[in-house]
């Protein structure tokens, strides 16, 4: 028997029709009105938030788009972007989904 | 709010008075609120009618946002004595408390009606008042001295708005106005009456929930102007702290914004209109924290803002 590969794990945020942003500089608040929660997120997260996780998208992928125009495409950022993801993923912003 | 205003709590002898809180009940105004009270117990006509004087009253028949009744109960436990029964609507919504305690129950009762059933209104949990006919708003968990600080501001000029409801209407930035008797916790009453030696206070009630307790009467300019409503301009964040040295500083609006909705009843029950009315405060306001030990200091400091900012 030969081991299936293990599948592969996308992300995908709450429509952002269902969120209620507000930006003040780097800073921007986000309403989930789901929820009644409000977060202080920073600015990479609203991107992944509005733009980069409207479509399923793998970690890779999605630290590419985040990164995209700029050099900061090493492991080290790739850590960082899971964390920001799961970080969000517990706030019910962002769902795990098959790939 | 059709309800026929005739003369003021005040204007009433106390006989008058206690009359028709044993009777069919004194219709008043407290800003946007018309509140039936009833009331017998005893100790408690006097000090209601000399802290609420100024307040219009509002003719019974009339229409009320609600009722409240205090009544005398004996009761076996938690020991053997007389007790105050608090009623809205003739619904009990906690235990009898001591009756000497009728006042500070009046009181505590009539926030718990608000908080739970005005929600027609975003409801943050600050002091309001208003200088130079722009609203400062002190947003602040229990126990940061924001009634104190509120008190001593109104000592001092401001004219009160709340020291506990930052009241607006959804979509707008305006804080309405629902002036109360400010209650003092413990030492507090003793800063009070050092920073105001004439400050007018109710009856001192020992042994409450909260320790002792004393109200300060709100001033009558605040009461009489109970129906002017003040726009935003400044969210200040008290914290006291003994030995604390004096700063108020600015802070980011996303700050305030996550701040102000710590200090909010029912922000969230509103969902968009309560996230676009703290937005829209925020937007109209600068955001500062407070952090101090003496209420001198303090009251020196937000004045002077407010004078250079809007003077």
């Amino acid at each position: 028997m030969t081991a299936r590969p293990a599948p592969l794990v996308c992300w995908r945020a709450v429509p952002a029709s269902d969120l209620l942003f507000s930006k003040w500089g780097d800073d921007v608040v986000v309403f989930h009105p789901a929820s009644g929660l409000t977060h202080l997120v920073n600015g990479p997260a609203a991107l992944l938030l509005c733009r980069v996780l409207a479509r399923p998208r793998t970690l890779d992928v999605a630290a590419q788009a985040l990164a995209a125009g700029s050099a900061q495409k090493d492991e080290h950022f790739v850590t960082e972007v899971a964390a920001l993801i799961e970080r969000l993923e517990e706030l019910g912003l962002v769902e795990r989904i098959a790939g | 709010m059709t309800a026929v205003i005739s003369s003021r709590i005040g204007d009433l002898s106390p006989t008058e008075v206690s009359c028709r809180l044993r009777g069919r009940g004194l219709g008043i105004r407290i800003g946007p609120f018309d509140v039936c009270v009833k009331a017998s117990v005893q100790d408690f006509d006097e000090p209601f009618r000399r802290l609420y004087r100024e307040y219009p009253i509002v003719e019974a028949g009339q229409v009320f946002s609600c009722h409240v009744s205090l009544r005398d109960v004996w009761k076996l436990r938690p020991r053997l004595g007389r007790y105050v029964r608090f009623a809205v609507d003739g619904r009990v919504p906690h235990e009898d408390l001591p009756s000497e305690q009728a006042l500070a129950v009046f009181e505590w009762g009539l926030n718990l009606v608000i908080a739970l059933r005005m929600q027609c209104f975003l409801m943050l949990h600050a002091a309001v008042l208003e200088r130079n006919g722009r609203a400062l708003a002190l947003p602040a968990a229990p126990g940061s001295g924001k009634t104190t600080l509120s008190a001593a501001l109104a000592e001092r000029g401001w004219r009160l708005l709340s020291d506990e409801f930052g009241l607006l209407r959804p979509g707008t930035t305006s804080f309405l106005p629902v002036p109360r008797p400010m209650p003092l916790k413990n030492e507090s009453i003793g800063v009070m009456q050092a920073f105001a030696p004439g400050l007018e206070l109710g009856p001192i009630i020992p042994k409450t929930r909260k320790g002792t307790v004393a109200h300060v009467r709100p001033p009558a300019d605040s009461v009489l102007r109970q129906h002017e409503l003040a726009p935003v301009r400044w969210l200040v964040f008290p914290e006291w702290r003994a030995e604390e040295v004096l700063s108020l500083q600015e802070v980011p609006s996303a700050e305030g914004f996550m701040r102000l909705v710590t200090n909010a009843f029912n922000y969230d029950m509103l969902g968009k209109a309560g996230f676009e009315t703290v937005r829209d405060l925020v937007n109209a306001s600068r955001c500062f924290r407070l952090s101090y030990s003496s209420l001198n200091a303090a009251v020196a400091k937000v004045t002077d803002l407010a004078d250079k900012d809007f003077g």
